[in-house]
């Protein structure tokens, strides 16, 4: 499998390289970053008035409306990214103040992520950083639960 | 693609002055477009002497259908392109060529469509943007197949006016 549209993709990822990506499913417009964060891949997660955002949650890409957001999953902040035993965690990006991506946590210790439209990766938590999505802002967890997404 | 085409500020339109700016997607592409006006300006675009790639052309004539399918096919892509890594709608709605493609108004909706059915990128709030409207059920947000049946009824519905 490959990234769709690579020059964009690295462009937007220069932490990345084709030979360091690992790809993990093909492209899709179906679900989104927060989506594939939060277990919930049937539909686009974000808080506007044109996409799902749990009820209650502000809608603002504000880094406080998604902790609520993911709250709504049993989520809440915690300190770093280490992994623990019965835990898993999501990571939060933002670019200046707003969030722009969520990553989760493979039982392996490294991170899932879908990217937009594109494809879903697995990856370490800085090779996302740069100008697309910013850095990474903050971390969640919760208890792994029996129905916890797999890779 | 023609070297150059017109786009209409509708903006400036609503005002009862229609305004033209003349478009060169070469520039574009080169990178010359690179501010959004100032806050308070008068155009979409700002000043089309300070906002290069588009020049003010002509005032009271119309745009035809054939330039405007020329650049909201080239915008489109630019911005299809531009999005494909991103999540944020919001991120989405502010880029420069999202921002033209909903100037035009009305007259791109069936370009829109076409875009939808062929293509996988979240156009739906461009359409809610120049319409007003938002067909979607509250249910059906964020699923992408729904809300393509929506937005498909929605101008079935609404063809002709």
């Amino acid at each position: 499998m490959q990234v769709d549209d690579p020059k964009h993709f690295f462009k937007n990822f220069p932490r990345l390289t084709p030979q360091k990506v690992k790809v993990t499913s093909q492209a899709t417009y179906v679900y989104n970053c927060i989506a594939w964060a939060a277990g919930q891949n049937g539909r686009w997660w974000w808080p506007s008035t044109m996409t799902f955002w749990p009820r209650g949650v502000p809608m603002a890409d504000t880094e406080e409306a998604f902790i609520q957001a993911f709250g709504t999953l049993g989520y809440s902040p915690c300190m770093n990214p280490a992994q623990e035993d019965g835990q898993e965690k999501v990571a939060l990006y933002a670019l200046g103040g707003h969030i722009t991506h969520a990553a989760r946590q493979l039982p392996n210790g490294s991170w899932t992520s879908k990217i937009g439209r594109n494809v879903d990766i697995e990856h370490e938590l800085s090779d996302l950083e740069g100008p697309c999505y910013g850095k990474v802002l903050s971390f969640l967890s919760r208890v792994i639960l029996p129905s916890t997404p797999s890779a | 693609m023609p070297d150059v085409c017109e786009m209409r500020d509708s903006r400036i339109a609503a005002s009862s002055t229609t305004v033209f700016y003349r478009f060169n997607p070469q520039q574009w592409q080169k990178g010359q477009i690179v501010n959004m006006p100032a806050k308070g300006s008068t155009s979409a675009f700002g000043s089309a002497r300070t906002y290069r790639g588009f020049d003010k052309s002509a005032v009271g004539a119309d745009l035809s259908m054939k330039y405007l399918a020329n650049v909201f096919s080239f915008l489109a892509r630019k911005w299809e392109e531009d999005t494909r890594n991103v999540s944020s709608v919001h991120e989405m709605a502010k880029h420069p060529a999202y921002r033209a493609i909903v100037s035009f108004g009305p007259r791109v909706i069936p370009f829109i469509m076409d875009r939808i059915r062929s293509t996988t990128a979240f156009w739906f709030p461009a359409l809610s943007e120049i319409t007003g409207e938002d067909p979607v059920d509250p249910s059906d947000r964020g699923d992408f197949l729904a809300m393509q049946r929506a937005w498909t009824n929605w101008t079935i519905r609404n063809a002709g006016r």
